[in-house]
């Protein structure tokens, strides 16, 4: 193979949209402006009990702000990171319950890995608490032991950098084990004495674990995986329990929360932030105020992105693209980072063929054009006569209507795409631009 | 979505790059066309690596699958939802999902079969995957090869059916030598039949084209596709690689090697130009069948073809046969002499147009408003044969008439739509035959792409004979958005949205209970009998269920 052509292949695999971001690549880590985790770590001081969630499109980077924070803060606390799509396989159908006890569990290996002492009676209380919650026809099936070992952590392998990929494997056969959880317990009362005692192991383990001074900080991530509204409604809004840990505690959570009237009932518990994502061309949506410059920046944010991950193989942006076809994939990308991931990605494979044929050894801007085409076709065959009423009102409102499935569905897989800028507003995504008149 | 070339050429060259990582190829389109889809995409894949082909099913790891295969950076090509029931396909779905994260640990290019049907449930319940994806793909009909399955072929000979009534006159039906053509290709591999001007020949032809289609349709080993060719475009085929057919849109390259393919060539004229690529397409195609016309006798041909003259109709036979001028009543006699021919549904060269055509004639009369009693009387034989099926497209352009104002209330509509023919004419072909075979004849008569998916639907909900397949159909059909015409027939047919399905056969249940509640003196006697029948059939499939389960 041409060494052009193998270029685009290692290219393909650097810009590969199933990676996210973890704790040993945080040098590819890019600030946007506004950025979530900044301000979610200042004011952390100030609220030792505080409870924050961050809300934001799929693949807008809430995990990678989560693992920026976790970083940012490890010297002055205790991160307890939670990773629960590795640790359970159904996160939507998990219970206010079986979080807090996988935070617990969560508690235990870091304890493990700080090389931290935890007494047997910890771990037993633990177990016996979270057997009292246990829906009783389920009870039988599980080992709350064994549930103890298959918890995983993210944020947790600063010590040993480079077992990224070791422990991704691991982590996934681990998973297996709390296979059980996802709706395994039974609907509790607030104030009942067994969630009293679930609540005070998963305390005593925290407070175990921080016993120099460095207070527990616990990061949730993968609530965003929840999409349906009523389970959206029951776990921030309804069931206080995740707010009642004495540790400040900080969740992904779904886009949908950004509805107003999610917004408003889980307002009252949470801090909500909006993960909006980076304003990368003007808003069609004509009572949007907006300064060029912020435009400017955010288009400079995505740029540093790519540029990062192309300056660990000693390329600059100018020996992959042509300046005109980069700034086409970022306006496309609608300020979504996996999305301008997940297009550079697409065009790599057509690059390769240019330079297998020996044409033109960068992307230039009708090779990113046909990228985005593809794209856009993808996302096109999954369109259905509601989803495109429901694209054009948003395109007409600046909102989505919240109106049904639709809605919901749209927001969820990143279809619409809410920014910030003093005030939300919602945008269809550029990919979608053109694929049925009036959108 | 895209060409052909450039489908099967983009999920190449994302396997290509993902070697030595994991890439994730999401396919979709039509359900049933999965199974052809992969293969072809294997016929593209580069040669080399190992290929795995796994079928999803409960509690089915696939990460452990490829594992456990021992294949260094395999490409997966991986079936299987588009045969699990609803419910199933969520287990399946949610299982795939619970392993995403295990797939980052792979190297294989995994190519998944996602039904068009079930994209927005996968998008649902595998976020992330979508969200993963290196490539997600569409793949048309057209986008695929004519195979020897029976899938492909089924609707390309469904597309030849009945085409002959948009191509000639119906007039022409009763003075063409079609049975002398008819009885002589039967045994025929390569033949020439040679008749003066305006003796029928082309007409001939376009209904040998009809017949052979629908035989093979009626035949489930039968692979013989006819394609009817114009002489003048024989270079342009004889020549084309790969072996492509005017209008088909896809290589025909394995039918024609597997001598599936017969193409029926029109007017020979003799051209150096024609005999040279007669010859090269029997080099070719060793297998093929080709059969032509032409006027001239002596026309040079390839070696091994015979010969045979295409006696005209005589003048007097024909007029002996077409009395009238009128197309509707010269239909209406031949159906008077021939009924007991076609009650019995014994082989009779053109019974098929002649029905088809007395459909059209029905309908036109529909549209109009009503169907003269004398003619209801005519249509009465066709009950209790096979070709009784032939009202179901009466009743569905009748419904569609409906759509267009005509009138609603007349007694023909309550005869009509009291019976429900689709789910007659599938139960006797299913009783008689098997399921395959009620997909054939469904699809054999219903003729239009639109049909042949209700039917193909309802077929499938015998087969599976459960509540999901039912609820698939109404799915299917109520919330086609682009289809009111299917529409209106699932309500025809009982299945409202709410219906508790919770058998195949509780439809014929329904379609019962519609009889039944007919009011009183509607044709008495016939309802009396569908019901008996329907009841009848309803206990069979009972009791055969039980037996199976």
């Amino acid at each position: 193979m041409a060494p052009q052509a193998e270029r685009w292949k290692i290219l393909f695999q650097v810009f590969d949209p199933r990676q996210r971001l973890s704790e040993v690549q945080q040098d590819l880590y890019v600030s946007r402006p506004g950025a979530v985790a900044d301000k979610v770590r200042q004011q952390i001081p100030f609220e030792p009990t505080g409870k924050w969630i961050i809300a934001g499109s799929l693949g807008s980077g809430k995990s990678s702000e989560l693992v920026h924070l976790g970083r940012a803060l490890w010297d002055d606390y205790t991160i307890v990171a939670l990773d629960l799509p590795f640790s359970v396989a159904r996160v939507d159908r998990l219970t206010p319950t079986e979080i807090l006890f996988l935070i617990g569990a969560a508690g235990l290996h870091r304890a493990k890995a700080e090389m931290i002492s935890v007494p047997n009676k910890v771990k037993d209380a633990l177990s016996s608490a979270f057997a009292g919650v246990l829906d009783p026809t389920k009870a039988g099936h599980v080992n709350a032991s064994e549930l103890l070992q298959g918890v995983a952590l993210f944020v947790s392998n600063l010590a040993a950098p480079g077992n990224a990929a070791a422990s991704g494997a691991a982590l996934g056969a681990a998973r297996l084990a709390t296979g059980i959880l996802g709706g395994a317990t039974r609907s509790v009362r607030e104030g009942e004495l067994a969630v009293a005692d679930l609540l005070g192991a998963v305390e005593e383990i925290l407070r175990l674990i921080a016993p120099d001074g460095r207070p527990p900080l616990v990061l949730v991530d993968g609530l965003d995986k929840i999409q349906d509204r009523g389970a959206i409604r029951s776990l921030f809004g309804e069931s206080r329990l995740l707010s009642q840990l004495a540790a400040p505690s900080v969740y992904s959570g779904p886009i949908t929360l950004m509805l107003s009237a999610l917004w408003k009932t889980v307002g009252d518990v949470f801090r909500c932030e909006r993960l909006t994502n980076v304003v990368v061309r003007h808003p069609p949506a004509s009572w949007v105020e907006l300064d060029p410059q912020r435009v400017e920046e955010g288009r400079l944010a995505l740029r540093h992105v790519v540029e990062r991950r192309l300056a660990r193989f000693s390329l600059g942006v100018e020996d992959v693209f042509a300046s005109d076809a980069l700034e086409e994939i970022l306006s496309s990308s609608g300020g979504v980072l996996r999305d301008l991931v997940h297009i550079v990605n697409r065009c790599c494979p057509l690059a390769h063929d240019q330079a297998a044929g020996g044409s033109s050894t960068r992307i230039d801007r009708p090779l990113a054009r046909q990228a985005i085409e593809e794209l856009r076709k993808e996302l096109e065959i999954t369109l259905t006569g509601k989803r495109v009423a429901e694209l054009r009102y948003v395109k007409e409102n600046g909102e989505p209507s919240g109106d049904g499935e639709a809605s919901d569905d749209l927001l969820l897989n990143g279809y619409v795409l809410p920014y910030a800028n003093g005030r939300v507003w919602f945008e269809p995504h550029p990919l979608l631009s053109g694929v049925r008149p009036g959108l | 979505m895209a060409s052909e070339a450039s489908v099967f050429a983009r999920i190449r060259r994302t396997v290509e790059l993902s070697a030595g990582g994991l890439g994730l190829i999401l396919v979709t389109g039509e359900d049933d066309l999965g199974y052809e889809s992969l293969e072809e995409i294997w016929r593209h894949l580069p040669v080399g690596r190992p290929v795995l082909r796994v079928r999803l099913e409960p509690d089915f790891d696939l990460v452990d699958a490829i594992a456990k295969s021992a294949r260094p950076d395999p490409i997966v090509l991986v079936l299987g939802l588009e045969r699990a029931a609803p419910s199933d396909r969520q287990k399946l779905e949610d299982a795939v999902n619970l392993q995403r994260d295990r797939f980052s640990a792979l190297c294989a290019a995994i190519v998944l079969w996602v039904p068009k049907s079930e994209i927005l449930q996968f998008q649902r319940h595998c976020a992330d995957l979508f969200h993963w994806r290196s490539l997600f793909v569409e793949i048309n009909a057209e986008d695929l090869p004519l195979t020897a399955g029976p899938v492909s072929r089924r609707r390309f000979l469904a597309a030849q059916v009945g085409r002959w009534a948009q191509e000639m006159d119906l007039r022409l039906i009763a003075s063409t030598p079609i049975r002398q053509l008819s009885r002589w290709s039967a045994h025929t591999h390569r033949g020439y039949a040679f008749a003066p001007a305006g003796a029928g020949k082309t007409a001939a032809f376009r209904l040998l084209r009809h017949e052979m289609a629908l035989e093979s349709l009626s035949d489930l080993f039968q692979v013989v596709v006819p394609y009817f060719l114009p002489a003048s475009r024989l270079r342009e085929v004889a020549g084309s690689q790969p072996f492509r057919l005017p209008g088909t849109g896809f290589p025909v390259d394995r039918w024609a090697e597997s001598g599936n393919l017969c193409i029926l060539i029109d007017d020979l004229r003799g051209s150096q130009e024609e005999q040279d690529a007669l010859a090269l397409l029997c080099r070719r195609f060793p297998k093929m069948r080709l059969l032509a016309n032409g006027r001239e006798k002596a026309l040079a041909l390839p070696d091994g073809w015979e010969r045979m003259r295409l006696e005209p109709v005589a003048k007097g036979t024909a007029s002996s046969e077409v009395s009238v001028e009128d197309a509707e009543k010269v239909l209406l006699e031949i159906v008077d002499r021939e009924r007991a021919l076609l009650a019995s549904s014994l082989p009779m060269p053109a019974t098929e147009q002649i029905l088809e055509a007395l459909g059209e004639v029905a309908v036109a009369s529909l549209r109009k408003g009503s169907i003269p009693a004398d003619r209801l009387g005519q249509f009465g034989f066709l009950d209790g044969t096979p070709e009784f099926l032939r009202r179901t497209a009466l009743l569905v352009s009748y419904e569609e008439s409906q759509g267009s104002g005509a009138s609603k209330h007349s007694e023909q509509r309550v005869r009509f739509a009291a019976t429900p023919p689709f789910l007659l004419c599938a139960a006797k072909a299913l009783a008689a035959r098997g399921p395959r075979d009620a997909a054939r004849v469904l699809s054999a008569s219903l003729l239009h792409p639109r049909y042949w998916a209700v039917a193909s639907a309802l077929v499938d909900l015998w087969r599976r004979r459960s509540s999901w397949a039912a609820e698939e159909l109404v799915r299917a059909l109520i919330e086609d958005e682009r289809s009111p015409l299917v529409e209106r027939t699932a309500r025809l047919l009982g299945l409202g949205r709410s219906s508790r399905l919770n058998l195949g056969n509780d439809v014929l249940v329904l379609a019962r209970h519609r009889l039944e509640s007919l009011p009183g003196g509607t044709r008495d006697a016939e309802r009396v009998r569908l019901v008996a029948e329907l009841a009848t059939y309803s206990r069979e499939l009972d009791s055969r269920h039980d037996g199976h389960s």
